[in-house]
């Protein structure tokens, strides 16, 4: 990785795919979530490009570069609550990738995206729509699915609230838009940084 | 894996999502995905043919005449070879008019791709009263007996009419529906 030399240094971190993908999901899933069973043709497709779009991420993240693998960021709960309890005395450890807050919230959100992809394709499934369509998931309740569909939707939502707000606290502890480097990919470089 | 072939394995992977997706987005958008496209949408224009009036004046005088497409073709054949008793009634017509609405309804049932394929009833066994298709179950499950059954203007569930005004023209939109003699802020 090579550091330029400007001041402020700044390296790159997230790769153009993980932009891409990024922006792509937050269009595609409210696309889905505004449409929801009122245009049922447009939030079907955009459901289908929603779990595309997490099904590339789960590939890149085995794949991919550095900071947008797995291995990188996902840490142990412990850690996690550490990291949280660190961000209440508002002095935290400098993360040049995803803090270990940040990569718990990634993967509550690819879980939670997860189910609301599945449970509906196994709601479109019971009407012989879809990829399920014939499988043993056309056979669930669709009821049942809907009402999981609906939660894990709406606790995406929130859990994407969330998502902004610690994306916030952490630009203002660290003295750094993130939503910038999110958009260029590039983040300040910390010589004291725990995973540079 | 190689640093280079994987990120070419991932662009040619994202981009071929991102593709895929903007055109299906977009082929939704053209065929009316701005408009109300739920599941249960429109059959279309009412039919004004001979066979279509004989359906309507002979059956709909008792109750709404379902759009065919509701129902598969099996299914039709069904009702129609039991007429002596139909859902507890004598419904039997003479001959030549049962055999027109046969055909009619065998030939449009098959029409707008199938649709009765959408709500769940099997094709090949179907169940012939409404309130056993899966998708009506799964669509009616909130609305309490007391707005239907226990409701002098409704009854049944098997009057679509009552409450979805332009069931007839096989428009089922839950933006359409209006439940006679409910009480609320919307009714």
């Amino acid at each position: 990785m090579s550091i330029q030399t400007e001041t402020p240094q700044t390296v790159k971190v997230w790769d153009p795919l993980v932009r891409v993908f990024h922006w792509s999901l937050v269009v595609t899933f409210f696309l889905a979530f505004i449409t929801e069973d009122d245009w049922m043709n447009l939030h079907i497709q955009a459901g289908y490009a929603v779990a595309l779009l997490i099904a590339f991420r789960l590939v890149w993240g085995v794949i991919g570069t550095r900071y947008a693998r797995f291995s990188q960021f996902v840490k142990a709960p412990s850690a996690v609550f550490k990291y949280l309890g660190q961000m209440l005395t508002l002095k935290v450890p400098h993360h040049l990738g995803h803090n270990p807050a940040a990569a718990a919230m990634i993967v509550s959100l690819i879980v939670s995206i997860i189910m609301v992809s599945f449970t509906g394709m196994v709601i479109i499934a019971a009407q012989g729509q879809g990829p399920l369509a014939g499988t043993l998931f056309a056979g669930f309740n669709p009821e049942w699915m809907e009402e999981i569909h609906e939660f894990f939707a709406n606790f995406t939502l929130l859990l994407v609230i969330l998502h902004v707000a610690g994306v916030i606290v952490s630009s203002l502890l660290e003295g750094e838009n993130l939503v910038k480097s999110m958009i260029n990919g590039r983040k300040k470089y910390h010589s004291e940084g725990v995973d540079k | 894996m190689n640093k280079s072939l994987s990120l070419w394995s991932g662009s040619l992977l994202l981009a071929a999502i991102l593709v895929f997706s903007v055109s299906a987005i977009a082929r939704a958008v053209a065929a009316g995905g701005l408009q109300h496209t739920t599941i249960f949408a429109s059959l279309g224009q009412a039919d004004q043919s001979v066979p279509a009036g004989l359906y309507v004046n002979e059956c709909g005088s008792c109750h709404m005449a379902y759009p065919a497409q509701l129902l598969a073709p099996a299914g039709w054949a069904l009702i129609m070879r039991g007429l002596q008793d139909h859902f507890g009634e004598n419904a039997e017509l003479d001959s030549a008019s049962q055999d027109d609405i046969l055909q009619y309804l065998l030939q449009m049932s098959g029409q707008q791709q199938g649709l009765y394929r959408k709500l769940g009833n099997p094709p090949q066994d179907p169940a012939i009263r409404v309130s056993e298709w899966p998708a009506f179950k799964q669509t009616h499950a909130e609305i309490p007996a007391r707005l239907v059954t226990n409701n002098d203007k409704v009854k049944s569930f098997s009057q679509c009419n009552a409450c979805h005004q332009d069931a007839e023209k096989g428009w089922f939109d839950e933006d359409h529906v209006r439940i006679p003699g409910a009480t609320g802020w919307d009714s």
